[in-house]
This record gives structure tokens, C-alpha cells and sequence, in this order.
């Protein structure tokens, strides 16, 4: 679905993504996690286009990512939601949806906003609306798309703790109807027990990759002290 | 005392480590060279000349003036004045030190702020005074009214804001300039003329803006109210700070919006984002239906659209159309009441361009489409030449639209110059092309923000030069062939401004692929 093959990304002199590779497979959930600073989020938008590669290969779906073919297959959820100010909740879907091209999406839609507690505020513009409530809006909006990737850059800032369940249980969902997921993210807890890989980055490169078995090995420790082991080791 | 220091201190770090920045990020220096270049030929520039004459100074003091009160009175009104910024916010007001401490120093840093500020545009204005025979120790006494205008100007403002939060905030500032225009307007109706009332002496008893003019003018002849008028505003200052420190001491709630508001104002600004669009709402509450299938590309027309009838009379027109329509009406009819001999395309054409370079100025100001700020424009999975062409199409036909409201009068009424006007009208939008168009190809040429944050200045000139390039070789070319042919200068100008836009719109646009591809997010 997603194979990212020697990447690298560079600020001027500075390297902020160096020479990572990896690929994710569909129904799988993989989590990009690190410390502030490591390069989750240029890696993410290195792949999503947003930022141009120095280097390296990127195929979504066998698409070359800066493709609008590849366009189709991905949905990107960012970590500050930029929402159009003039927009109500509804009209942002609807627009999200014609960009897209999607005709059958109201139903799903009203659906996703009911299960964000979203659904009585759908007439409302973004300007009344809280940072949290932004954020669930821009997952509504991809969630409509219906892509085969989705890309998750810090998703739960800013999510009350009923969204991040409600989330987390569409992440498993999307996993099961064969979508990929990779999600970057701090709260370690909250995807500990979903993601299929995880891969460790420090310094723009991936330090430690795997399994959440296959990283923990005998060790019986949790994902944050393990993240904290691995980080500290390098 | 110590507690003091710390303040102190901190801001003293501050303005250190602003000052190593210069070494760290050499780019930051690019700025400082342009104003001191530009400094540099504003003093060559000087000439003797009888335009500065002190009516001349008693108008751009009491429009300087009166600028600087309805811009903070403005500011208040979208809570963007704050004294603080969102890291005071989170470290000093949590810290243990007296809050009125904090407020007064806040204050005090502020207007000091201010006045490095107000010595800048001292140093601008200064070849202009010496002209006007100005020099140096009179000099001081400009800065002295200034200094004295924002030191009192500051304390108002943070109380408004904290009235504002217990009464009508909208209400209170309504009052304020209700006050304000009545006694701008007294002395205009008692000697029957807007003008000299604002150049007359009572124009100075107005409170703040006139005694503040009235310590200006000082530069030019000191006469007793001039000592009257600085005491008034000692006086002023002196009440207003003390009623602060009686009165606020938990204020930290009421100003947490209003830095936070500022702090994002502040950063959109000087990335060349902040938006100058005035929006009206008026139909911000209807369900709003448009018909029609706007699949792909055309979903940011759909969107343009749904926006456009929210906040205006129509999709196509509103009040911008009103108030071409408007403008152009009144020309014609101050050109028949006051008998100008002016004939109508010159009429025109000046308008023309002084719209042109209001608009050119004020879209420089305001960045450009909100749009290439967002990942939704580089996402959506089309061809970027249908985005970047559903992006504005709505903002091009509704410009055609003003314009035609614009040049329709004259067309009629003038009609043995159709062609001109006609020529007149496709400039002007081949100009707004332009201007919406410059902005892409300056985000894909300075595609990062630090390029945006530190070389603005330089940025927005280069906008303005491929803006008004055209016109300038419209202008030669127009010049050389009316040397040499019988035809119209006029025409050829006209003619060649639009072509060459045109192929620069179209070019843009053949290359937009390439040209988005190098904006980075």
C-alpha cells in the first residue's frame, strides 16, 4: 500500500528526514513514533507531498506519491485542523466530499457526526467552534473520503477523551475493512494496543522498528517505557 | 524592587538574544539593509519645496493621529490589544509576582515599544521637516507629542478592553468615537469648511488628538497653550495609570484572549497572511443552497460561491459593486456641479489607477489566497491549472462585474471614447489577474517561511514589480510608437498593458503544475 523507500529530506544543511525506509501493508496500523524534533511529522509530509523529497522513492498504491492518482488513495489528518473560517461543519463535508468526487456521502457523514457528538453543531461555522471540535472535524472530513491510506499526524491533540476512544475504535474498524493507518503520536497508551509495527524515529532516522512483541522481546514493559528505553539508548 | 530586576532582566535577555540573532540568521540582516538604503534616498530624495507648508503638517498630524486612536480602538474591538504575549501568559502570570507589577511594567515596555517605533517614522518624516525648516531640537518636540499621544493612548486601550468585559464592548467603543467625531466636527461646522476646521486652533482643544497636534505644531512657534497642552496630557496620563493600578488587579483571565488573538495576528502578519477582507455576513444564519454538480476542481468554485453569498447581496455582486458604482457616479457628478475641465478618460484613467495601486497595496499587506496556506489545495487529487483556475474564478468574474458598474457611466455618457473605457476596463482586470497570479509565483520562488518572515519587505516589492511591470513597458512602449505613428498613445498603451498581462496570466498558468509544485506546506 505504502512502500517508502530511502528517504530523506533536508532543511538547507540540516537533514530532518535521513534516509528512512519502510512500507506498510493494507489492514495494517503502523505508528511513527519520537521525540519532539525527530522528523515524524516532515516524514509525513514528505510522503503526503506537502514538502518535496531530496531523495528517494515514494509509491502510494503503486502511485508515485505526488501523483493525482495517489491523491485519491490517501487521506491526511494534520495536527493543527486549518478550516475555512466562512464554512459550516456540514458545508466543509460537502465540499471535502465534491473535491473528492463522492456522491454517497451524506449518510456516512451524519453517521461520523453523531458518533463525534458533532451532528447538532453541523450547521455552525468553525469560528464557533472549540480546537477539539476542529479537530474531530478534520477526521470527519477524511473519514468521508473513504481513501485506502490514512495518515495521521498527531490526531488526538486537542480530542477529549471520548473522542480518542471513539477514534481509536475507528482505527480498528478501518483496519479490519483493509484501510492502511499510519499515525504519528505522543500518546503512546492510546495506540500501544492497536498497532500491527512501529517504528522509532530520533534525529530524522528510524532507530528501532517491529512489532510491539518483537521490540519488547521478554521484557515486560509498556510501550511508553519502552520508548523511553530505545530513545535514551541512541 | 527584585522582582523588578527579574523583569527586567528577562527583557534585557530578550532583546540580547534578538540581537545575536542577527549573527545566526544572516538573512535577518537582508531587512535592515533595505531600510537603511531606503532611509538612505529618502534624505537624497529631499528637495526644497513649498509643498511642506505647516497647514501641510497640521493636516498629516491631526490624519496621523486620528489614524493611530480608530486603529486601537479597532484593535480593542477584535480583542488583539494585549501587553502581553501567550509565553507572559504561561510563565509570568503563574510566577509569584504582584500583578500590578506586571501590568505596570507591561505598560510602561509597551508604549516604549511604541515610541522606538514612533522615532523610526521620525527618521522618515525627518527630510521632510528639515524642508519645511525643521531641525533638530524642534525635532524633539514632534517626538515628545508622540511619545505623549501613545503613553496615553496604551492605558485606554487596556481599560476599554476591561470595561469591555463587564459592559457592551461594542457599545462602549461606539460611545467613544461618537464623542471623538462630535468634537472633530465643531470646529468644521462653525467655519463652515471640513478643511479649516482641521487646520483652525479649536481643532487642538479636542482631548488627546488635538493637544497632542498642539504639542506637534510646537516644532513650528511655541506659544502658551503649547505648555498648556503638555500639561494636560501629564495630567491625562498620570490619572488613567493610577486608576489601572487602583482598580485592575485580577485582570490575568481578561487578557488571556486578547494576547492569544494578538499572538496569531501577530504571527499571519508577519508572514505576510493577515487578511484585510471585510467581511459582512449578511446572510451568515440562511441555509444556503447552490445547485448543480461542482465535482473536482470546481468544488473551490462551489465553495467561493457558498461564501460569497454568506457574506454579500449575491454571488456576483455586493458591496464592492455598490461602491464602484458609487464612485463612479459621484465623478461624474462632481466633474458637472464644479465644472471641471478635465476630460473623461484622463478622469478615468487616474481613477483607475489609484484603485489599482490601493488594491495592489492593500492585497501586498494582506498576503494572498488563504487557500495556498492550506493542505487542502495541494491534496485534492486534480490538475493543479483546473485548481488554481476554480480557485479564482469566482473572484474574476466578480471583479469584471465591478468594474463594468465602474465604467458603464462613462461608456454612456462619453460614448465617443467606448474604446478607451473598453480598454480602460480590460486593463484594470487584467491587472487584478495579475495581482492574484503574482502572489502564486512569489510563494513557489520564497517557498518557505523563514524567506516569508525575514525578507517580506523584499518579497512584497518584488509582488509589486511584476505587478506594475507591465504597465511600465505599456507606458515606454506607448511612448515610442506615439513618437513615430499617428495612432492613439493611449491605445498602444492601453493595448500593450492588457497583452502583456494576458501572456504573463496565461503563461503563470501554463506553468502552475511546475510553479505549485515548489510551494511547500
Amino acid at each position: 500500500m505504502l512502500k517508502v523507500k530511502n528517504l530523506t529530506k533536508k532543511y538547507k544543511d540540516f537533514v530532518a528526514v535521513n534516509n528512512i525506509s519502510f512500507t506498510i501493508n493494507q489492514g495494517e496500523i503502523v505508528g511513527l513514533l519520537g521525540p519532539n524534533g525527530a522528523g515524524k511529522s516532515t516524514t509525513i509530509k514528505s510522503i503526503i507531498g506537502l514538502l518535496r523529497i531530496d531523495s528517494g522513492h515514494i509509491l502510494i498504491n503503486e502511485k508515485d506519491h505526488t501523483s493525482i492518482d495517489a491523491k485519491r488513495e490517501f487521506a491526511y489528518i494534520p495536527e493543527f485542523p486549518n478550516l475555512y473560517d466562512q464554512l459550516s461543519i456540514w458545508e466543509h463535508i460537502e465540499f471535502i466530499a465534491k473535491a473528492y468526487g463522492k456522491k454517497d456521502y451524506k449518510a456516512i457523514a451524519l453517521e461520523y457526526l453523531e458518533r463525534f457528538d458533532l451532528i447538532d453543531k453541523k450547521d455552525e461555522l468553525t469560528t464557533e467552534l472549540s480546537k477539539g471540535m476542529k479537530q474531530k472535524l478534520s477526521i470527519i472530513c477524511n473519514l468521508v473520503i473513504d481513501p485506502k491510506i490514512y495518515f495521521f499526524d498527531e490526531p488526538m491533540i486537542g480530542l477529549d477523551p471520548k473522542a480518542i476512544k471513539t477514534l481509536k475504535n475507528l482505527l480498528v474498524e478501518l483496519k479490519n475493512q483493509g484501510k492502511a493507518i499510519f499515525i504519528s503520536t505522543h500518546l503512546l497508551d492510546s495506540i500501544e494496543h492497536i498497532c500491527d509495527q512501529i517504528l522509532v524515529m530520533k534525529n530524522g532516522a528510524i532507530i528501532t522498528r517491529g512489532s510491539l512483541e518483537e521490540l519488547k522481546g521478554t521484557q515486560e514493559i509498556s510501550l511508553e517505557e519502552l520508548f523511553l528505553q530505545v530513545t535514551q539508548d541512541e | 524592587m527584585n522582582k523588578l530586576k527579574i523583569l527586567i532582566n528577562k527583557d534585557i535577555h530578550q532583546v540580547k538574544n534578538y540581537f545575536k540573532g542577527f549573527n545566526k540568521n544572516r538573512k535577518k540582516l537582508i531587512p535592515v539593509a533595505f531600510y537603511i538604503l531606503w532611509f538612505y534616498f529618502m534624505f537624497r530624495s529631499q528637495t526644497d519645496s513649498d509643498f511642506y507648508s505647516i497647514n501641510y503638517f497640521k493636516n498629516f498630524s491631526f490624519g496621523i493621529l486620528t489614524f493611530l486612536l480608530i486603529i486601537s480602538f479597532i484593535n480593542i474591538y477584535f480583542e488583539r490589544t494585549s501587553y502581553f504575549n501567550m509565553a507572559d501568559v504561561n510563565l509570568l502570570f503563574t510566577a509569584p509576582i504582584d500583578s500590578k507589577l506586571v501590568l505596570i511594567y507591561a505598560i510602561f515596555k509597551t508604549s516604549w515599544k511604541q515610541m522606538l517605533a514612533a522615532l523610526f517614522m521620525f527618521m522618515f518624516l525627518s527630510p521632510s521637516l528639515i524642508n519645511a525648516g525643521i531641525h533638530f531640537p524642534q525635532l524633539l518636540i514632534g517626538v515628545l507629542a508622540y511619545a505623549l499621544f501613545i503613553f496615553a493612548i496604551e492605558p485606554i486601550s487596556f481599560i476599554v478592553g476591561q470595561l469591555g468585559k463587564k459592559y457592551d464592548l461594542k457599545f462602549i467603543i461606539s460611545a467613544l468615537v461618537a464623542v471623538l467625531l462630535i468634537m472633530i466636527s465643531i470646529p468644521m461646522i462653525l467655519l463652515k469648511s471640513p478643511i479649516e476646521g482641521i487646520q483652525s486652533e479649536y481643532m487642538n482643544f479636542v482631548p488627546l488628538i488635538g493637544w497632542s497636534r498642539g504639542i506637534f505644531m510646537g516644532m513650528f512657534q511655541i506659544n502658551s497653550y503649547f505648555f498648556i497642552y503638555i500639561l494636560l496630557m501629564v495630567l491625562f496620563i498620570i490619572t488613567i495609570n493610577l486608576y489601572i493600578i487602583k482598580t485592575s488587579a485580577h485582570y490575568y483571565e481578561d487578557v488571556i484572549t486578547a494576547t492569544e488573538n494578538k499572538e496569531a495576528y501577530t504571527s499571519k502578519k508577519k508572514q505576510g497572511k493577515a487578511s484585510l477582507n471585510i467581511r459582512f455576513n449578511f446572510n451568515k444564519d440562511k441555509d444556503i443552497h447552490i445547485a448543480g454538480d461542482y465535482q473536482g476542481a470546481r468544488a473551490f468554485h462551489w465553495k467561493n460561491k457558498l461564501k460569497a453569498i454568506r457574506e454579500d447581496f449575491h454571488y456576483l455582486f455586493g458591496v464592492q459593486t455598490l461602491l464602484f458604482l458609487i464612485l463612479s457616479v459621484g465623478m461624474v457628478f462632481i466633474k458637472s456641479y464644479r465644472n471641471f475641465e478635465i476630460p473623461y478618460p484622463i478622469m478615468y484613467m487616474s481613477a483607475t489607477g489609484i484603485i489599482l495601486y490601493i488594491y495592489t497595496l492593500f492585497s501586498l499587506n494582506a498576503g494572498g489566497e488563504d487557500e495556498l496556506e492550506m493542505h487542502f489545495f495541494y491534496l485534492i487529487p486534480e490538475n493543479n491549472i483546473k485548481k488554481i483556475i476554480a480557485l479564482n474564478q469566482l473572484n474574476f468574474q466578480r471583479m469584471a462585474i465591478n468594474s463594468i458598474a465602474f465604467f458603464m457611466i462613462p461608456m454612456i455618457i462619453d460614448f465617443r471614447n467606448f474604446i478607451n473605457y473598453l480598454l480602460l476596463l480590460l486593463v484594470f482586470n487584467s491587472v487584478y489577474w495579475m495581482v492574484k497570479y503574482a502572489y502564486v509565483l512569489v510563494k513557489s520562488i520564497f517557498r518557505n517561511e523563514t524567506d516569508f518572515t525575514f525578507m517580506l519587505p523584499l518579497i512584497k516589492i518584488f509582488q509589486l514589480l511584476l505587478v506594475i511591470l507591465p504597465s511600465i513597458i505599456g507606458g515606454i512602449v506607448g511612448a515610442a510608437f506615439s513618437a513615430v505613428t499617428r495612432i492613439n498613445p493611449e491605445f498602444i498603451v492601453l493595448t500593450t498593458i492588457f497583452t502583456i498581462n494576458l501572456v504573463a496570466v496565461l503563461l503563470i498558468l501554463v506553468l502552475s503544475d511546475a510553479i505549485i509544485n515548489r510551494i511547500e506546506l
